[in-house]
């Protein structure tokens, strides 16, 4: 009753909501680089939508399962592909017992996570399963996963229950019809008055590049340098998930989920956290552009898109209690409209998270 | 007391107390962390202190920005800087100091033209202050260190540093709590774990505490070190009495 990992792919790391609460000793609480994938392809297999995660970057795992268990991978383009029969992402797939389970890699996104069933077998360390590789704790033995690694199934009961009638809203990752171009919305501050006010124009006006500089810990793009008044150099001070720096060269750095908890370098503004999944998903050589936004603005945003999550999410509890009753899932869902969670990104600076009426297949396509 | 508030993104909050190291700040940062942490305002899920701020992490599911802000204010407002003044406490760091554990002990003499009975003595003869953790787990950024054995960093960084390893760059002391690529003069290095994530409270100590280094012998290394290892050793702390 176990994963057993057959081709791991070059960086593979148990990853679930994050190690929360210790950022006053230094500890950065990593977790999900794609916070909206994960919860996704948790709901998909009936986990809690915070459960640790398979997480790959760019190339995804190959992996043998000895029993039963329902898998699903959401992220970028990626698939699933069982004895030379493929299946789509954001959909939840019952594996057999012993098959062998290849994600296959498409052409967007880099980060995919695969949520196994009921769970891995991952000891909670400082109050979480994810990984840090530079303290070398939780995940697998603190480090990414390799070939030959067996990792037992926590609830291997639940884990092979159906939930092939469950389903996610339709999220767009990266937008493929811009694929060059993708608009992230920032908060700025907290030092924006050290730049120029040319420096802040170029900062907002410029296409800055994701370079191959690019891990968990942060995104090194490349663009035109951002003019400051006096240095870059600041009295070091606490940093946040997509706070963006902007180093010596005068080229900013947008810090991740495994960044440092302090640092010196002047930050400019931060990603809003609605954005950060879309900017995760980034390849290196795709550009961005960046959008003033406001505190309020995001939260607002924020606290719309949880609702509707919520209310997803008891929407399948009540599909799962149906298909108990043996009743038609589908009747419930064609009962009446509801909402879909779209996600969108690169929509030349228009919402890229709403939600949309849903018709009786649960989604419409929204391109 | 002055401060100004910002926002830091949409899930956190900076507060700003000054723009330098001072103890005296430092000390009002701390105030304001104990005071806040106190309210236990819901939606907010630490506090980070630094030199001369204080973030405050929150969900804004729970709590709005405008919000938040009105309600560290109002906290801030009515605070005495004095109330968060501590009975100072120190714990006691033993470094074995030169040889292989400490190489570029002979840089800092030649440097500063003392001979390494003096560096130690200087280096051991202060108790530091904690202004912040961060960089790494545990590491700590510490204030006031004697300048006659500051040092530049190397030219060319180490690709390792061992854990415990004891430094100086510039104006600055401090020590590796886990192995890293690092261009500290490396004078020496502590047995003691400064992080495992196995004890009750995986840091030792916290900002606005401080750190007195003791030099010991390699024999009391090793001896440190197999006690740490079969859970016998007790650390050392010096606090004010209450």
């Amino acid at each position: 009753m176990a994963m057993h990992v057959i081709f791991p792919g070059p960086r593979t790391t148990i990853q679930d909501a994050g190690r929360l609460g210790h950022q006053n000793s230094g500890f950065a609480p990593g977790g999900f680089m794609d916070r909206v994938a994960s919860k996704m392809a948790n709901v998909l297999v009936g986990n809690d939508d915070s459960e640790a995660v398979v997480e790959f970057c760019l190339i995804g795992p190959v992996l043998h399962f000895d029993e039963a268990v329902n898998i699903a991978v959401c992220g970028g383009d990626f698939g699933i592909e069982i004895a030379g029969k493929k299946y789509p992402a954001d959909k939840a797939v019952n594996v057999p017992a012993g098959s062998t389970v290849q994600i296959t890699t498409g052409q967007v996104g880099t980060y995919g996570s695969v949520a196994i069933g009921g769970g891995l077998d991952i000891p909670v360390v400082m109050g979480s399963r994810s990984t840090n590789l530079r303290c070398g704790i939780g995940g697998f033995h603190g480090r990414a996963l390799m070939a030959g690694d067996e990792i037992p199934l926590r609830d291997p009961e639940n884990g092979k229950k159906d939930y092939s009638h469950r389903w996610v809203p339709e999220r767009r990752t990266v937008a493929p019809l811009d694929p060059d171009l993708t608009k992230i919305r920032v908060i700025p501050g907290p030092q924006e008055d050290m730049f120029t006010e040319e420096g802040i124009r170029t900062f907002y006006n410029s296409v800055y590049q994701i370079t191959s500089h690019s891990d968990r810990m942060g995104y090194r793009l490349s663009g035109p340098a951002v003019e400051s008044k006096n240095g870059y150099d600041i009295l070091s001070d606490g940093i946040v998930n997509g706070s963006i720096q902007i180093s010596g060269t005068g080229e900013p750095i947008v810090m991740m989920a495994d960044r440092q908890t302090t640092g010196g370098y002047a930050k400019i503004a931060s990603v809003c956290n609605p954005d950060i999944p879309v900017f995760a998903q980034l390849r290196p050589g795709q550009e961005v552009q960046f959008v003033r936004f406001t505190v309020q603005e995001s939260q607002q945003m924020i606290r719309r898109v949880n609702e509707l999550w919520q209310k997803h999410c008891r929407m399948l509890d009540e599909l799962d209690k149906e298909k108990h009753a043996e009743k038609e899932p589908e009747k419930a869902v064609a009962d009446g409209p509801y909402e879909v969670l779209t996600l969108r990104a690169g929509q030349q600076g228009k919402a890229r998270a709403g939600w949309k009426r849903g018709t009786k297949k649960g989604w419409r396509k929204n391109r | 007391m002055d401060y100004r508030i910002l926002p830091v993104g949409d899930s956190a909050i900076t507060i700003i107390f000054g723009n330098e190291i001072d103890p005296g700040i430092s000390a009002v940062v701390r105030a304001a962390r104990k005071n806040l942490m106190k309210l236990e305002i819901p939606g907010v899920t630490e506090y980070v202190q630094t030199y001369a701020t204080l973030m405050v992490h929150y969900r804004p599911v729970d709590i709005e920005y405008d919000e938040l802000a009105a309600k560290i204010s109002g906290a801030l407002s009515g605070m005495d800087a004095g109330s968060g003044k501590m009975k100072k406490h120190t714990i006691l760091i033993p470094v074995c100091y030169g040889g292989e554990y400490g190489p570029d002990l002979p840089t800092v003499c030649s440097h500063s033209g003392l001979s390494e009975e003096e560096v130690i003595a200087i280096h051991s003869g202060v108790d530091y202050l904690i202004y912040m953790l961060g960089f790494m787990p545990g590491f700590v950024y510490l204030g006031g260190m004697d300048k006659r054995i500051s040092t530049p960093r190397l030219k060319n960084p180490r690709e390792r540093l061992e854990k415990g390893s004891v430094g100086i760059a510039a104006d600055q002391t401090g020590i590796y709590p886990l192995a890293s690529p690092g261009g500290w003069q490396i004078i020496g290095r502590t047995p003691l774990k400064l992080y495992d994530h196995d004890r009750e409270t995986p840091i030792l100590y916290e900002a606005g505490e401080y750190i007195r280094f003791v030099p010991v012998s390699r024999e009391e290394f090793l001896d440190i070190s197999a006690k740490i290892e079969d859970g016998s050793y007790e650390y050392q702390w010096i606090r004010e009495e209450d």
